[in-house]
Parts: C-alpha cells; sequence; structure tokens
C-alpha cells in the first residue's frame, strides 16, 4: 500500500494549500499558484432531511450560489474563523481542489502537501486539518503557521537576525507575528476578518438604511468602496436590498465614508491586536520594526487606507506586499522547496 | 529608464517631491521613515536599504504623496541589474500560467513518465500471466481453451501455462521410454522433470473433450511429428466412467475421480458441453445445479436431492448408485 502510495507520489506534485475561510490557494512546487477558489462548497440533498448528501458544486461555482439555493442544495463554507468547521465537507473540498490541479494526470495524485494554520489555532483543529489532508490522498502532510508562511511569501528576510513583523489580514483570522531566525519570537490570532467586514457592512444597511443585504453584495461593497482610512475621493455604490419595512426590494447608495464608519470596530479589533503585539514584542526586534516597517499581507491589506490607518495608530512604516492575497501560499511553496535543502525547521509542530 | 519617467527612480522622486515644494523631512514625517532611509531612497543608494519589499512599499507610499504613479517606479526598481526578481509572477492569469509552464517543462519528463508506466504496466500483466494464469487461459471459454491447451509446447516457461489448464490428467500419461518423464503428483499442480535437451513437444494431457472422447482430438498431428517417440494409444488404462455435463446456464464446477484427482475445476458458461473419463466414483460440485445436466455412462442423473440453495455436492457412480439403476 505505501508502495502504491510512494509510485503514485512519483507523479504527483507536491503542492503548498494556503486552506482559508475565504479563498483555498494552492502553490504548485515549480509552477506557482495554480488555483485560487472560495472555500465555498454546494451540497445537494434530494429525497428529505434523512436523504443522501452529494457534492453539487465546489469553489466558485459553489460560490454563486450562495443566498441563492432551493431547498435541497445548501452552499456552506466549511470553514469559520480559519478553522474546520465541518470536517468531512472540507475534506471533499481539498480532494476536488487536488485532484484539479492533477487533471491531467490518470492515477489517483498523492502529493506532499503543506497545509498553512493560523497560529492561535489549538491542537485538535490543527490535527483535524492534518487528517483532512490525508484523508483527501495527501502522502505526508505538513503544516506551517500562516504568518510564517505569509512572511517568506512576501519576501521578508526571515532568516536574519533581526525583527520582522507581519500582520496577515484572513477571511475569518487576522495574525500578527514578529519573526526572527526562521521562528516566531510572537504570534497572536485574532478572530477578525473578511468576514466580520462583511457583517459589520450588512449590519451598517440594516440599522441606518433598514434593508437588509446579503453576504455576496456586502463582499462586493467591501471589495469596490470599502476603505479604513478617510480619503480625498469619496466612491458611491448603488445597491439593491430588502426593504424590512415595506419587504419589497428596494435600490439605494452607499458611499466610501459610510464604509469606513461601518468597518470602525473590526478594525479596532486589529488595530488593537497589533499593539498588544509591539508591546510584547523584545525592544531590540521592536527597534528593527519601528526601523523598516511592518509587512501586510492576506485579502485584508487590499482594503484601502489599511497601511495608512496603521501607520497613523502605530507610528510604525507599513507597507503591503506584492500581491498579498496569494503571500501565504507563495511562502508555504517556497518552504515546502527548502524542505530538502534545510529539512523542517520552519514548519508547526501538531 | 523606463516608462513615465526619465533618469532615475530617485531623480524622479526628488523631482516630483519639489513640485509640490515638499520637504524631505515632510516626506519623512508622513512615512513614519528615518530621513535617511528617504535621502537613500532619493539618492538611488539600495544597499542600505532593507530588502526589496520594503523598499517598493516606500516607493508605493512616496508615490501617493508626491501624487505620481507608483507602478513605473516600482518595475524600474524590480528591472534593476542588482536587483533580485521580483517574488510574484506578473503573469495574472494563473490558469494561462499553468499553461506555459506545462509546454516550457518539456516533453522529456514526460516521456520518461509514460515509459515508466508502460514497464510498470508490463511487470504487472507479466506477473498476473505468471501466477493467475486462469485469467488467460480463456477460462470458460472451452473451444478456445482447447486450442491453446492443444498446441503448447513445454519448454520449461510453458510449466505455468501448463498449470493453466482446468483439468488435470486423470489417466497414466503415456510416455516412450526416452520421452521426458512426466511426473504427476497428487497435488493440483503437477511437476515435469525436463533434461537439458532440445525443448520436446509433449502431449498435452488434456482428458476434456468436447463431443470428442479420447486425447487424439487434442494432439494435432504437426506435433505428433515433433514427437516421434511417444506411442500413441489410449490413455485410459483401467476401467473408467464416463460423466457427461451439459449447461444451460453459467455455473461453477468441481470433480475429482476415485483417485482423488482433479479432474475439472471450472467455471462453465452456458452452453458448455464437457464429456470426462476416470475411475469412478466421481465427486461433483455444482454451483447451480439447476443448470446443469448430468449424464453418467450414458444416464441421465438428478441431483435433486443434494442441491442445497442451488448448490450441489454429490458423489456419482458409487456402487450403491450403480445398483439403483
Amino acid at each position: 500500500m505505501i508502495f502504491f502510495k510512494q509510485l503514485r507520489g512519483m507523479f504527483s506534485n507536491d503542492l503548498s494549500i494556503d486552506l482559508g475561510t475565504a479563498n483555498t490557494l494552492i502553490y504548485v512546487r515549480d509552477q506557482g499558484i495554480v488555483l485560487n477558489e472560495p472555500s465555498v462548497v454546494a451540497i445537494r440533498q434530494d429525497r428529505g432531511p434523512g436523504g443522501p448528501k452529494q457534492i453539487s458544486a465546489v469553489g466558485m461555482e459553489a460560490k454563486q450560489m450562495i443566498g441563492r439555493t432551493p431547498g435541497n442544495i445548501v452552499a456552506i463554507r466549511p470553514l469559520k474563523d480559519g478553522v474546520i468547521a465541518d470536517f468531512t465537507v472540507t475534506e471533499k473540498m481539498l480532494q476536488h481542489f487536488i485532484h484539479k490541479v492533477h487533471e491531467n494526470r490518470f492515477l489517483r495524485p498523492s502529493p506532499r502537501v503543506l497545509v498553512c494554520v493560523p497560529c492561535g489555532s489549538t491542537q485538535v483543529e490543527r490535527r483535524a486539518i492534518k487528517e483532512s489532508a490525508a484523508g483527501a490522498g495527501a502522502r505526508d502532510v505538513f503544516l506551517i503557521e500562516e504568518p510564517m508562511a505569509a512572511a517568506i511569501g512576501a519576501g521578508m528576510p526571515v532568516a536574519e537576525a533581526s525583527g520582522s513583523m507581519v500582520l496577515d489580514i484572513g477571511g475569518g483570522t487576522t495574525e500578527v507575528a514578529v519573526l526572527s531566525l526562521n521562528g516566531i519570537v510572537y504570534s497572536s490570532s485574532v478572530r477578525i476578518g473578511g468576514d466580520r467586514f462583511d457583517e459589520a457592512i450588512v449590519n451598517y444597511v440594516r440599522r441606518n438604511y433598514g434593508t437588509l443585504i446579503g453576504e455576496s453584495t456586502a463582499e462586493r461593497i467591501k471589495h469596490e468602496i470599502g476603505s479604513a482610512f478617510p480619503g480625498n475621493d469619496v466612491r458611491e455604490i448603488e445597491v439593491k436590498g430588502r426593504n424590512l419595512s415595506e419587504g419589497i426590494p428596494r435600490s439605494f447608495s452607499l458611499n466610501s465614508n459610510e464604509i469606513l464608519e461601518a468597518l470602525q470596530e473590526p478594525l479596532a479589533g486589529i488595530v488593537g491586536a497589533v499593539k498588544t503585539a509591539l508591546e510584547q514584542t523584545p525592544p531590540d526586534l521592536g527597534a528593527d520594526i519601528a526601523e523598516r516597517g511592518m509587512v501586510l499581507t492576506g485579502g485584508g491589506a487590499l482594503l484601502s487606507g489599511l497601511d495608512q490607518l496603521l501607520m497613523e495608530e502605530t507610528g510604525l512604516p507599513v507597507v503591503v506586499a506584492e500581491e498579498p492575497l496569494t503571500c501565504v501560499a507563495r511562502g508555504g511553496g517556497r518552504a515546502l522547496e527548502m524542505i530538502d535543502k534545510f529539512g523542517g525547521d520552519v514548519f508547526a509542530s501538531e | 529608464m523606463s516608462d513615465g519617467f526619465t533618469g532615475s527612480i530617485g531623480e524622479h522622486l526628488v523631482r516630483a517631491r519639489e513640485a509640490h515644494k515638499i520637504s524631505r523631512a515632510h516626506i519623512a514625517s508622513q512615512l513614519f521613515l528615518s530621513e535617511r532611509i528617504v535621502k537613500a531612497l532619493e539618492g538611488d543608494d539600495y544597499d542600505t536599504l532593507p530588502a526589496p519589499i520594503f523598499v517598493c512599499g516606500y516607493l508605493r507610499s512616496y508615490a501617493r504623496i508626491v501624487e505620481i504613479e507608483a507602478e513605473p517606479l516600482i518595475a524600474a526598481y524590480n528591472q534593476r541589474g542588482d536587483s533580485p526578481p521580483s517574488v510574484v509572477s506578473h503573469d495574472a492569469n494563473p490558469e494561462v500560467r499553468k499553461q506555459h509552464i506545462d509546454v516550457d517543462r518539456g516533453w522529456m519528463i514526460n516521456v520518461a513518465r509514460y515509459v515508466a508506466i508502460g514497464v510498470a504496466v508490463s511487470v504487472v500483466l507479466y506477473l498476473l500471466w505468471a501466477f493467475v494464469p486462469t485469467l488467460f487461459s480463456g477460462a470458460g471459454d472451452d473451444e478456445q481453451g482447447e486450442e491453446v491447451a492443444a498446441g503448447m509446447e513445454f519448454d520449461g516457461g510453458g510449466l505455468p501455462a501448463f498449470e493453466s489448464m482446468p483439468v488435470a490428467a486423470p489417466f497414466e500419461t503415456p510416455a516412450a521410454p526416452d520421452a521426458p518423464p512426466i511426473n504427476v503428483g497428487k497435488g493440483d499442480k503437477p511437476k515435469f522433470d525436463k533434461p537439458a535437451a532440445a525443448p520436446t513437444v509433449v502431449d498435452p494431457v488434456e482428458v476434456v473433450v468436447e463431443e470428442a472422447p479420447i486425447i487424439e482430438v487434442a494432439a494435432p498431428a504437426a506435433e505428433a511429428a515433433v514427437v516421434p517417440d511417444v506411442p500413441k494409444k489410449s490413455p485410459i488404462s483401467g476401467p473408467h466412467s464416463t460423466l457427461r455435463l451439459k449447461f444451460s446456464h453459467e455455473s461453477w464446477v468441481e470433480v475429482h475421480d476415485a483417485t482423488g484427482r482433479r479432474v475439472l475445476v471450472d467455471l462453465m458458461r452456458e452452453g458448455g458441453d464437457k464429456t470426462l473419463y476416470g475411475q469412478a466414483p466421481f465427486k461433483l460440485l455444482l454451483g447451480y445445479s439447476s443448470g446443469v445436466v448430468i449424464e453418467y455412462n450414458g444416464a441421465l442423473y438428478d441431483p435433486e436431492n443434494y442441491k442445497r440453495k442451488g448448490v450441489a455436492r454429490f458423489s456419482i457412480g458409487k456402487p450403491e448408485d450403480n445398483k439403483e439403476r
């Protein structure tokens, strides 16, 4: 059995998977990012509540179904706050993605897989992720903490004897870490991320406009006019939602200042986490960070003005990584490439 | 140096800053950087600056303050000869990138892979042929099986194929004095002691014949010519009985003769017809007895009393059976 697994492994690529709450990214060794799809699975259950369940769609196709499904289909996100909320569905989703990146192969793939985990995840949560990847066909499963992968992917000098601070804002969690000499000196994880931004927008619109909007609409608003820092230009967007008092869909417009106001609470949580990290950082490393600044990665880094907000709040230089969305997956991939050279120094224990 | 501006990156920054009448100290305070770093940026002194990711970030923030496009600056910075390549690929579409890479990886790797797979499949097929011979002996396909058996040549490598024959010899095998001795043991697999001389074709000791009684059917004349020393005579030397099985339905069959030798073990297809010779009594196991018509020495035999859920185990040709008849 092991022989066959190894044989299949010869025909499989090593993968680095950023199993995120919002998106799953797969980096293939020597190839780059080959998959970037929402972590959403649509499940069809025919013949009533006790009927057999089957996967109807995964990824982008399933995401388009969120909030638009009939009774027998449910589109779910199997990860919540950066960790697995539904083990079986996560396993199926991973299996689908692993097969998708090996679609030209006729042997069932059995790759070595590196999965990025939030640094605040518990032992049980890490074990669940490991088991899930193994169940999806992985030959070996390695874990790496997300801030470490993000820093490597962003190109930060993590191997040097100087402090580097990274802030990775994902869909479910925000990770802040101080790294030096390939290790994590301080890390913390707060369960605030892109999803909380969406929720905040939904709540704001309900409170101020008496209108209910869906998750996907809130996400679109965030992408188009979301802002973390007051700017000179005010952008507007036309949205439609169900008016709570009339019960009829109505159209209205929102501007970026309103969204800035809506996002104040989750943003305050992130700023608080950064300030706490700076307080906890040893002074010498703190000095290095003050000299060079911190790096923002993750989808949250794309929120307009977030770097300016953090600069104002902390008084430190803040830099947004290139292609922040893919930093974690790329960093994981680079760590995977380093396994053979340097061993598993950078990997997280279970 | 690059699209969008002339001169070095630092010169472009200085020109933009001076156009806005902003001091270097003001820029440094806006970026929360030390003036030394801003001076190094403006002087293109990248050796004193931190890692490229930070420099790109500083350039972007600086450009935002002096209201110029940041991307040409970053592109120019990444194109510098001494600068490490950008940490990211600029091919935005992952699918397109994957196709590029697939092409670039070269056909050699793919050819090597397919050759390796081919070798592995060949090895597996050989092992199957060697150790699971019934898969290749046309089990259930009687005519084809007999053709294979008739043309079989034993030269050492053919031994497994001989084992694949569904029936072992229930008779004394005819052998010339100088012919290689064929020792058929009590086990299921007959053993052949063969001299190292030129391979000799031996009559396959085929007793399963279809609607034709005897072994000559299975021994073509051509082979007889190859082994002129083997006398052709009936292999049946003792008292024997004839058992004929006709199959109106697919059924598993096991037949052992009085000496305990396995006369027939096979999955018989619908429409099959087997005539067996051997010393009575025969022990039979029929997987689907309702689909089998049994004739023993020309007389029909009904195994009704021995049926258990369609499977029948019984002996035929015992003295008491003969009395009944």
